[in-house]
């Protein structure tokens, strides 16, 4: 029998192919997927993220053990019932019209994935009729739109007022360097985060509200 | 004149840089979103993948394109008192803010830069003596993005005589640009002999470069006006977490920007900016740090190797006032960035989140010092002085000799540091340097007047954008 606690282990450790490999090898002897899942994966990323808030681990370790994660989930995901995860909310992210700067973006929603986020990630130069059809389709609770440059922050405001004359409720979080709340305040974004772990306390924060 | 200076790296390691940097170029390749790139490499010899935009470029293409590359690269101004030659000899200072955001020194304040912060950083760094040349100081949000970096250099170029460097994202802007600077300096022609202006190319890393800027950067090639290819991998995230990968990432990014320069126009002039970064793995964010400077200077090592000048180093802090940490990171991010002489440091103005106009005016002071140190000392009979020695003899006092008359001017002097007795500073309201800065600052801009650019040519310029608008606006 595969040990739940290793699974845990190796997600906090981010050893992918292993996780994907026991993972794969405790449902095949027959393990309650449900269970695997909680006390293997999720419990895994509690750690990490206990650890991190206690300034022992620090980002590479989390996006690596989010990585480990997903591999499990990807074994996990055809056999879970409705409802067997609880997800924490759905999101859409992209990278605003114009701008191909995208791996803040990228790293924002690993760590999303991490946190129990279903995310959809529409890449970059994203314009407002891609993220307001994404949203309607998977209903999404908030949508996080990023731009590095300051010729296309701008176009965060786009997305925003396409939304809002869509009819959509979806919560709005903006990130990039060159944005601040003050910025965030004036373009009507619900939230602002200025790196890619503070985001995910927002997200959380803003779909709670 | 012997002058203290800076080579760490051998040899073999340097070579072993440059020729990973051309594996990686060979073996993954870069990403280049530019048709018009592609097609120039592809043309050349390169292995070009165009449904993905991937193109791998041999080791001779490279070799060639380090051949053409001119070794003195010219950086002109509006008032030619203020021209000077990338000629790898002298360091030259430039004003690299950090916009959009602007931040008061003294309280930590932090707001969005408006076109009057940004005209009296540029009055400021026409004033002093150690800013050669200025980058946009901060962003107009009201200006149009189309229009955004076409204003950014008319308002620079307006309000200082000094050499503008900045972005360019797109040909159009490109063509204007180039047209307005050629207006200013009297046609095409001059403005290929005296580049009044430069443009930046920022690489994405790791390993792509944009369509637009490097659309932009293939017009500059061909009007013969300086492109800085300017990589900024950041350990750990953007490149390997290791400092000689990361120097290999930036490697292989400026060698794929300059091997388009020069086939898109053999003897383009180019500089290579090596910003190595390293990252706060708490946060992700870009960070401040000494592994920063030493592969700035590894970086630099190559550069020389290549004999191509170079953008490196300078001010760098990420204090949110101009206090103690603010000074220390400044400081020593500079003076040991400078003892391979770059031929251009930044940083003059860059604050933690901002741009910071009262840090101008002390930056330009620990420059003044820095240049002090690296002028280094001279040993010859005169200045071993025995003969005065031996005049003053055991107990005696320099002060009233001829010999110390002639030499003490050589010494530095400080402008705005305070070096008063306690009794003095008090005296004159026990002043923190932050405050002193402000004073100054307003000092210069109530005093200095920028020499403007004559009526008739503003005209002109008034004309050109008035068509740029309608181009591009619409």
């Amino acid at each position: 029998m595969v040990d739940l606690t290793k699974i845990r282990d190796r997600v906090i450790g981010g050893e992918v192919d292993e996780v994907g490999e026991m993972v794969k090898k405790a449902v095949e002897e027959g393990q309650d997927v449900k269970k695997v899942l909680n006390e293997g994966l999720i419990a895994g990323m509690g750690i990490v993220g206990d650890k991190y808030e206690r300034g022992d681990f620090f980002l590479p370790e989390m996006v690596i053990a989010a990585t480990a994660m997903k591999e499990g989930l990807k074994v996990l995901s055809p056999l879970l019932k409705q409802g067997d995860i609880e997800s924490s909310g759905t999101v859409v992210l992209g990278t605003a019209k114009g701008d191909i700067h995208d791996i803040g973006k990228s790293i924002v929603g690993t760590m999303l994935e991490g946190a129990g986020f279903m995310v959809t990630d529409l890449g970059v130069d994203a314009g407002p009729e891609k993220f307001v059809e994404a949203a309607k389709e998977k209903n999404a609770d908030l949508i996080g739109i990023s731009a590095l440059l300051t010729t296309t922050m701008t176009g965060m405001e786009d997305v925003i007022k396409a939304m809002r004359e869509a009819g959509l409720k979806a919560r709005v979080m903006i990130g990039g360097a060159s944005v601040t709340q003050e910025f965030a305040d004036k373009i009507g974004a619900d939230g602002y985060a200025p790196d890619a772990p503070s985001a995910v306390g927002k997200a959380k924060e803003l779909v709670k509200s | 004149m012997s002058k203290p200076r800076i080579d760490f790296l051998s040899q073999d390691e340097i070579e072993s840089i440059h020729d990973t940097s051309l594996k990686v170029l060979g073996r993954t390749g870069v990403k280049v979103m530019s048709k018009q790139a592609l097609d120039i490499l592809k043309k050349a010899g390169a292995k070009v993948d165009y449904v993905n935009e991937c193109v791998t470029i041999p080791r001779n293409l490279v070799e060639e394109a380090l051949e053409m590359a001119p070794k003195t690269v010219k950086y002109a101004a509006r008032n030619p008192k203020y021209d000077f030659v990338l000629d790898k000899e002298k360091t030259h200072f430039c004003a690299t803010a950090n916009p959009p955001l602007m931040i008061d020194g003294e309280t930590g304040e932090c707001r969005y830069s408006t076109v009057e912060d940004i005209v009296d950083c540029l009055v400021v760094a026409d004033y002093l003596n150690h800013v050669d040349m200025v980058w946009p100081f901060g962003t107009d949000l009201n200006v149009p993005g189309p229009m955004l970096h076409i204003i950014d250099m008319y308002t620079s170029l307006l309000h200082s005589v000094k050499h503008f460097e900045g972005d360019t994202v797109t040909t159009a802007e490109a063509k204007y640009q180039l047209e307005i600077a050629a207006t200013i300096v009297g046609g095409k022609e001059e403005l290929k002999k005296r580049p009044i202006i430069s443009m930046v190319i920022c690489t994405i890393s790791p390993l792509m470069l944009d369509g637009g800027m490097t659309d932009a950067s293939i017009e500059y090639a061909r009007a013969g006006v300086p492109v800085v290819i300017y990589p900024m991998p950041a350990a750990g995230q953007l490149s390997p977490a290791t400092m000689a990968g990361t120097m290999v990432v930036n490697t292989a990014e400026f060698l794929a920007g300059l091997v388009i320069q020069e086939l898109a126009n053999p003897g383009a002039p180019v500089a290579w900016a090596p910003s190595c970064g390293t990252v706060n793995y708490k946060t992700g964010r870009r960070k401040w740090s000494p592994e920063s400077t030493l592969m700035s200077l590894g970086v630099g090592q190559l550069a020389r190797r290549y004999g191509l000048p170079t953008q490196r180093g300078g001010l760098g802090s990420t204090s949110k006032l101009l206090d103690a940490q603010a000074g220390y990171q400044k400081a020593i991010s500079l003076i040991p960035s400078l003892l391979l002489t770059p031929d251009i440091a930044g940083g003059i103005a860059f604050l933690g989140p901002g741009t910071c106009l009262e840090s101008m005016v002390i930056d330009n002071e620990i420059i003044d010092y820095a240049l002090r140190y690296l002028m280094g000392l001279e040993v010859n009979d005169d200045n071993l002085a025995l003969d005065v020695i031996d005049k003053v003899g055991p107990g005696g006092h320099f002060l009233g000799e001829k010999h110390t008359l002639q030499h003490f001017r050589e010494g530095w002097m400080p402008e705005i540091t305070d070096m008063e007795t306690f009794e003095v500073w008090q005296s004159k309201g026990s002043k923190s340097i932050a405050q002193i800065a402000k004073e100054k600052t307003r000092e210069i801009l109530a005093t200095h007047k920028v020499e403007p650019i004559p009526q008739d040519i503003q005209n002109e310029v008034s004309k050109i954008l008035k068509r740029a608008e309608t181009e591009l606006l619409t």
